[in-house]
């Protein structure tokens, strides 16, 4: 029987607030599972005309999968919020890619007519779970020299950008993050916040308190305030707590159908998934893995990169993002990039951050009428994603 | 030996402007339940002072996780008590849990979970309740042990469910080897006015309260207590058969239902006062405490079991 391709569209993406981790933050006494219940639960009263039972699949992302992150997350966490028994679900890890290739694994399974309707996000509690505890790195790594000792350490692989493209200075790093903060400041002013982060109550040792609010902005941070900040993964280094993203909680979730079902259940779509592309660069030198992830998403769509009207890529580094900008041939400052600031303002917590970056890319598309936006990270161990999307608003 | 219990205040900003979240927690986990002690009213004192002199738009009242509170700390009741003691002990409920209930604005109480005689008491204070559908222990034990409610209980719980259910739920429950109702039942009683799931209890109990402020705060229809005496009369009759006047607390806790129809609440806290100042140096309540906390905590304990871990035997096991 012939195959008929579906397309998929992006319905709707929710986020918890991001917190601190460590004892300090705001969801050091939740647990992942509990923050990824909520945002689910969130999706699904926020888009009342989806029948649960007709979700195909739960498919969540966590770097981490152990403990309160370990049970195959998507399917503990459709349980826990209520799914009926018969949706399935599952886990996946790329790292800080987890929550987009949760996205195109769903997306996969839509193509394929394997399922209508898809619910994919991602979790991470770097609290309960800081990156790489519970790893246990093979030695033959290093003794085989496979791959570069830093490439085990994000911040080491940051400082390595920098070394490797001497032009993106720690001033231009610094100049970026205090934009970052700027643009988030204004964004949780206007209505971009309001409309993807749901509030939630958790328990603290003073007590119950509304997580409704990222922990990590500091809109008055100023190029001074951050040029003697100390530089923890090197004496003498360019890359410090300012002009990176915190370690963080954080949940998030994303709708996906294909377009069918989507007009058959009377669901909003916003944006539709035009194409994605996977790369893999040198290792300890992760963070230029989205440029050909851009370049290859971009040629399979046939478009070049002033197509696009809209990015949205993840901050792990400030210098991360200046070598995508300076790969693809973006301006740091150009307004289309990052408009509502990024994660140097409001944490990444790795496998969650892919629908954050979706969620907001669809709410400024329409905010500005454009047609193409693009959705790109990083990852650990050396690699890119990139999502291109076509706004349907 | 549980740490005090706090009253803590966090502010939380709503759609209708600063809501205070309200925790009762001992900073243990739920398998010691959170009791009123002396700690804990200091720390309500100053949580109240905080609520009556900021701005807030409501105030949310839960517990920590699976634990609402389970009244009063019996642990620091002295060996020997007086009556002018257990009147203090009475009126130092009363007159906190009256400030609750003169607070200002909207004023919520989420039973999130077990909620035993005080606990039930300071909810009765707020002006709404939710109840999680996942509480399994919601009672007034005291009748019980052999005194009765004495933080308000006898005159606000007849005043919110009527005399009948009031009744079944302070006397007759309590005679009942201490029957415990759920959050279904508690619900469907009329002592909550939302039944949530667990799963966004605490989220969902917010977003009622905002609501609620938002709709601008109808007030409930006062109950109809015009029954409460042919009630009472056939609970009598009942509890006589049952007890054959063996029993003085749960007779005297049909007196202070029956007064509650007929005097202010006022009025009805003094009488409660009176009546632990009677009962609770009582031979009958003195005992039953006694056996109450040789069941519930030093049998738990193990009395006489050092407290130490076992030790790993060195190598193999003899046979």
């Amino acid at each position: 029987m012939p195959r008929e391709l579906q397309e998929v569209v992006f319905v709707d993406g929710v986020r918890t607030a991001f917190g601190k981790a460590g004892p300090k933050g705001l969801f050091w006494r939740t647990r992942a599972d509990d923050m990824a219940v909520k945002v689910v639960r969130e999706l699904l009263r926020r888009n009342p005309d989806l029948p649960p039972e007709r979700i195909g699949d739960v498919v969540l992302a966590a770097t981490a999968q152990v403990g309160d992150q370990g049970l195959t997350l998507g399917r503990e966490v459709a349980l826990l919020a209520g799914i009926p028994q018969t949706v399935p679900g599952f886990a996946v890890d790329r790292m800080c890619a987890g929550a987009l290739t949760a996205l195109t694994a769903g997306a996969g399974e839509i193509a394929m007519g394997a399922a209508d309707v898809v619910v994919a996000g991602g979790v991470e509690h770097m609290g309960r779970h800081p990156m790489g505890a519970e790893v246990d790195f093979n030695p033959r790594f290093v003794s085989e020299r496979v791959i570069d000792e830093s490439a085990a350490t994000m911040g080491a692989t940051a400082e390595n950008l920098h070394d490797r493209f001497p032009h993106l200075t720690k001033d231009a790093a610094d100049a970026f993050a205090v934009r970052s903060q700027q643009r988030a400041a204004a964004a949780w002013r206007n209505g971009v916040m309001r409309e993807t982060v749901v509030p939630m109550t958790v328990f603290s040792d003073e007590g119950w308190r509304l997580a409704d609010r990222d922990e990590f902005l500091r809109p008055d941070t100023t190029l001074d305030g951050l040029a003697d900040l100390k530089t923890p993964f090197r004496v003498a280094g360019r890359v410090t707590a300012g002009n990176s993203a915190g370690l963080t909680d954080g949940a998030t979730a994303g709708l996906l159908a294909s377009e069918r079902a989507a007009a058959d259940l009377g669901l909003e779509p916003k944006l539709r998934l035009v194409g994605y592309a996977y790369a893999g660069v040198e290792p300890e030198l992760m963070g230029i893995g989205p440029i050909p992830a851009t370049q290859r998403v971009l040629e399979q769509a046939g478009l070049t990169i002033d197509d696009v009207d809209l990015f949205e890529l993840n901050e792990p580094f400030a210098v991360q993002v200046l070598t995508w900008c300076d790969g693809v041939g973006v301006e740091p400052e150009d307004p289309r990039l990052n408009p509502y600031g990024g994660a140097i303002a409001c944490g990444h917590p790795l496998a969650a951050t892919g629908v954050r970056l979706v969620a907001q890319l669809a709410y400024g598309l329409r905010e500005r009428n454009g047609r193409y936006g693009l959705t790109a990270l990083c990852i650990g161990m050396g690699m890119g994603a990139a999502i291109l999307w076509e706004n349907l608003q | 030996m549980s740490a005090p219990t706090q009253f803590h205040v966090q502010p939380a900003e709503t759609r209708v402007g600063r809501v205070a979240l309200v925790t009762i927690d001992n900073g243990e986990d739920w398998t010691k339940p959170t009791t009123f002690g002396r700690a804990a009213f200091e720390s309500l004192w100053r949580a109240l002072e905080r609520l009556e002199s900021e701005e807030w738009a409501g105030m949310l009242l839960t517990g920590k996780p699976f634990v609402f509170a389970a009244g009063a700390d019996i642990t620091e009741f002295p060996k020997a008590v007086s009556p002018e003691l257990a009147r203090e002990g009475s009126k130092a409920g009363h007159d906190a849990f009256a400030r609750i209930a003169a607070l200002p604005y909207p004023t919520l109480a989420a039973w999130n979970g077990a909620a035993l005689g005080g606990g039930v008491e300071i909810g009765l204070h707020c002006d709404l309740r939710t109840i999680s559908s996942g509480v399994r222990h919601f009672a007034c034990p005291e009748c019980f042990l052999g005194i009765v409610p004495g933080w308000g209980g006898t005159q606000l719980i007849p005043r919110l469910v009527g005399a009948k259910t009031a009744v079944k739920f302070v006397v007759v429950n309590a005679m009942r080897q201490n029957k415990m109702l759920t959050g279904t039942d508690a619900y469907e009683l009329g002592f909550a006015d939302a039944l949530l799931a667990p799963v966004e209890f605490l989220d969902e109990s917010l977003e009622f309260l905002v609501r609620h402020i938002e709709a601008g705060a109808p007030a409930r229809e006062p109950i109809d207590l015009s029954e409460t005496n042919e009630v009472i009369r056939k609970a009598r009759l009942q509890l006589e058969e049952q007890l054959h006047g063996a029993a003085p607390a749960p007779v005297r806790a049909l007196d202070l239902i029956e007064g509650a129809a007929r005097c202010t609440v006022e009025e009805g806290y003094r009488a409660e006062e009176d009546a632990l100042a009677d009962l609770l140096p009582g031979p009958q309540a003195q005992a039953s405490i006694y056996a109450f906390d040789l069941v519930e905590r030093r049998a738990k304990k193990g009395v006489g079991i050092p407290q130490v871990e076992p030790r790993r035997s060195g190598s193999s096991a003899a046979a």
